[in-house]
């Protein structure tokens, strides 16, 4: 079974749309996923440091934002960004890590709390009833989510993002050496599951 | 819609995006039963009106570009054709641009196609006279369309076509105009400008 990380932070719209489609991309590649929360705020941190992350001229952002509206047709996910954008997510990130065998329900429940329902997933009372519609024990797992060892989990696993090359989300790895950026890049991710290897990039 | 769906092509010869998008853009039209227009651009022109950088791909952060750079190659290798990023980038390409201006639109696609190969394949320096007027003799094109790149009318040509790409909202390249109004960005979204050349129409125009 090929491997297949998806690399995701709720605060990201790109990565709510990939979250929409990882699974059944998957499971038609017969492809082993597996949901890797990261912290974006730390890789944009270790990028550009405490400068500000730059951003397109007007007309270009406009474009870019109309272009995501036509994903979000496209794939049939509806969703528009929150007044608090971009918001707190690193408990609900570490919620994820706390309960692996429920990472996907949660992470789809969060991400549809984010981009479609606007709710404040900073919120404790918040994610205790997303955390119960994943069908987990909410207080466990949020309990687990605040302990120092979750705290250093999801630091561990954003530094090894950004060790690993990555610079926005969502992320994806193809049996850990191939790495592909972006939700427009699911055709690559399916490809690169089914074998292909570029020469001179994915193949010496 | 009209009879035949219309397709343009705002390109400058400087993109490797845009030399990615140009070898599939004809196939792309037949199959969808369009018609096929090249419109020149300067990016540099875009650019300066736009407010933005002026080599985007030279302002990303190391890690980034590296990635990017990777990626072209697995478009090109997922296209089926061959690429070498430029040793000479950014390049000058008003003469070229002028070029294209002069020519029918019919005659477009062949010197499109040769110029972009030259840079994105061959490695050439395509601001050179000398390189230009062996692509012009290959394709059986008149000398005087390079003499001519310096006349002021020429100069106007180019400059209107770069006039126009702005106030349509283009802000890089390649981009596609499907029917004149619905406007996509970037190679990699040919699969929406399919779709928008069979009709669909997205509810974000």
């Amino acid at each position: 079974m090929a491997r297949l990380e998806f690399f995701f932070d709720f605060t990201c719209p790109y990565a709510f749309l990939a979250s929409t489609q990882v699974e059944e991309l998957a499971e038609r590649c017969a492809a082993d996923l597996h949901w890797r929360p990261m912290f974006l705020g730390g890789v944009f941190r270790a990028l550009y440091g405490e400068a500000a992350i730059p951003t397109p001229p007007a007309v270009k952002l406009e474009r870019i934002k109309r272009d995501l509206q036509r994903w979000a047709q496209h794939w049939d996910a509806p969703f528009s960004y929150p007044q608090a954008h971009p918001n707190n997510s690193a408990a609900a990130l570490r919620c994820v890590l706390a309960a692996p065998e429920h990472a996907a329900a949660i992470s789809h429940r969060v991400f549809r709390a984010y981009w479609q329902e606007h709710a404040d997933i900073s919120d404790r009372n918040v994610l205790y009833s997303l955390l119960e519609d994943a069908g987990c024990d909410a207080h466990a797992v949020f309990e687990a989510s605040q302990s120092d060892m979750l705290r250093k989990s999801l630091r561990d696993d954003t530094d090894e993002a950004i060790e690993r090359g990555v610079f926005g989300a969502p992320t994806f790895f193809v049996e850990r050496d191939h790495m592909i950026w972006g939700q427009d890049r699911l055709l690559f991710v399916e490809k690169m599951l089914g074998g292909w290897r570029p020469e001179g990039v994915d193949r010496a | 819609m009209p009879d035949r769906p219309l397709l343009e092509c705002f390109f400058d010869f400087s993109s490797p995006f845009a030399y990615l998008g140009a070898t599939q853009a004809q196939a792309l039209a037949d199959r969808a039963g369009a018609d096929l227009k090249w419109q020149p651009m300067l990016l540099g022109g875009v650019f300066r009106a736009i407010g933005g950088e002026m080599v985007p791909l030279k302002s990303f952060t190391a890690v980034k570009q590296r990635y990017v750079s990777l990626e072209l190659h697995r478009w090109a290798e997922h296209w089926g054709v061959p690429f070498a990023f430029a040793s000479r980038f950014p390049m000058n390409t008003v003469k070229s641009q002028r070029i294209v201006c002069q020519l029918d639109q019919g005659q477009r696609g062949a010197f499109v196609a040769r110029t972009f190969a030259a840079f994105w394949v061959d490695d050439l320096d395509i601001s050179d006279d000398g390189v230009l007027a062996s692509i012009l003799d290959e394709l059986g094109l008149p000398s005087s369309l390079l003499d001519r790149t310096k006349e002021q009318s020429v100069k106007d040509l180019l400059r209107a076509s770069t006039d126009d790409a702005v106030e349509r909202g283009v802000f890089g390249a390649p981009t596609w105009f499907v029917n004149g109004e619905l406007m996509f960005w970037g190679q990699d979204r040919l699969d929406f400008v399919e779709k928008a050349l069979r009709g669909w129409i997205p509810e974000v125009g």
